[in-house]
């Protein structure tokens, strides 16, 4: 597998990274992350996840619709549905904290695009 | 909630930390925003820069932003200009602002916005984000610290890196940014103390965050340009003699020291166990000090949270079982 020159550019900070390099980033692409929680909080992990190429996310039916409505086209390669199985979770529950959200898109991130987790 | 209809914010830069900010300022309240931004949107802001998508490729940052926030927030007066922001603009784009936030990615506009805010006493966060590290940190004007007087001066260009450069991971910048609004809202709540006076160094790898505090330096050029200041610049303390130190080192520097957040060296003194560092991983100590021996500008080495430069610097004696902490500034943004 490699990246496409598309995804070399749109995930050029990334690559940079030697810690994550085409190798994270495409382990990132091939994952996939159940984020629940109806706030704020949910919402703003999901769009890091998308914006980081995580394959396929996750999400409520309330989070898919403002998804699908306002910013679907941050990342059209990343699959954000609204059931199936998933090698990650995140727990947000009903927190508006984006800060938290952030947090979380973040270790994600760091267990799959630098630590080597699937 | 607060009502904060009435808030004024000027955030400078929508790029990865612009775009936080502005979602996390208007979903508390904010009631004005000015938006400071001269770039476009490319493909490769799309890691990380969430407001955008790739309709928006090609347009100025402001004017897509500005379309995003105003669907999402319709009672939000947003006020953009598509300027670079210069020591020629700076104090008419400052104007009546109640804070202003730096989300820019380029370390002079970092100090020119310092510089200004602290003259026209407006509240200011300063914030950078680079690989995995991040900074923030708050200012009040006339009562503490200012970033001028953390780092004396912003970098020849080279100096440091930048995101463009090194990379960063996309989150990272989230975090950072709504760092930046927590301290933003706190400067301009009721205990507007409790977010100035120190930085906060984030460390994405694990997850960290860290505060440090910050001297008032004597004799900084910023806080001199504010008449009414009066604060108390605190006097350095010294230590005991002794051997075993504990080096933080910073993300950034990790590749040299095998990946170890943290190094025990022998040192009576700061330089000392500078020197010992080096014998045991060649090649971190010029990232720390010149080829004259002096520490870097744009790298600020802690002992025992105290900043060595309001110490004796190099000389700085440890104690047995000192910390020190090396901080460097970051240009990302």
């Amino acid at each position: 597998m490699k990246l496409s020159s598309d995804q070399a550019t749109r995930y050029a900070r990334h690559v940079l990274l030697d810690e994550v390099g085409a190798r994270g980033q495409l382990r990132l692409l091939g994952t996939s992350v159940e984020v629940r929680g109806e706030g704020a909080a949910a919402e703003e992990a999901v769009r890091y996840l998308v914006a980081a190429g995580v394959g396929e996310i996750v999400v409520g039916a309330d989070l898919r619709q403002l998804y699908s409505e306002t910013w679907a086209d941050l990342n059209p390669e990343v699959r954000v549905k609204s059931g199936g199985e998933c090698r990650h979770r995140l727990e947000l529950g009903p927190s508006d904290s984006r800060l938290q959200g952030a947090q979380a898109a973040l270790k994600v991130l760091v267990a799959v695009g630098v630590k080597g987790e699937a | 909630m607060t009502d904060r209809s009435h808030t004024r914010a000027l955030v400078v830069g929508a790029g990865g930390l612009g775009c936080p900010v502005l979602l996390g300022l208007a979903e508390a309240g904010v009631g004005r925003i000015r938006l400071v931004d001269d770039d476009r949107v490319e493909l490769s802001n799309l890691q990380r820069q969430v407001l955008y998508g790739v309709s928006d490729v090609g347009r100025l940052k402001v004017e897509a932003s500005r379309d995003r926030l105003e669907r999402r927030f319709p009672d939000l007066s947003l006020e953009v200009e598509a300027t670079r922001l210069d020591a020629t603009n700076v104090s008419r784009v400052l104007d009546g602002v109640d804070v202003v936030i730096d989300a820019t990615d380029d370390p002079q506009a970092r100090f020119t916005i310092n510089d200004q805010a602290v003259a026209q006493g407006v509240p200011a966060v300063l914030g950078g984000v680079i690989r995995f590290e991040g900074v923030i940190m708050g200012v009040q004007p006339g009562k503490g610290p200012c970033f001028r007087c953390l780092f004396e001066g912003p970098p020849e260009p080279g100096e440091v890196m930048t995101c463009a450069g090194a990379g960063v991971l996309g989150a990272m910048a989230g975090l950072v940014g709504h760092l930046q609004v927590q301290r933003a809202l706190g400067l301009l709540g009721d205990r507007p103390d409790e977010a100035a006076g120190y930085i906060t160094t984030v460390d994405g790898l694990r997850g960290t965050t860290r505060d440090v505090p910050v001297p008032a330096r004597e004799g900084c050029t910023a806080c001199a340009q504010r008449t009414a200041s009066s604060f108390h610049f605190m006097t350095p303390s010294t230590q005991e003699n002794s051997m075993s130190v504990a080096i933080k080192i910073p993300t950034s520097l990790r590749r040299f020291v095998g990946g170890n957040d943290q190094i025990e060296v022998a040192g009576q003194n700061v330089r000392e166990a500078l020197d010992g560092l080096e014998a045991a991983h060649p090649g971190i100590k010029a990232k720390i000090c010149d080829a004259q021996g002096n520490l870097r500008r744009f790298i600020n080495v802690y002992a025992d949270q105290e900043d060595i430069r309001f110490l004796d610097n190099l000389e700085t004696p440890l104690g047995e079982g000192a910390e020190l902490q090396i901080v460097p500034a970051i240009a990302g943004g």
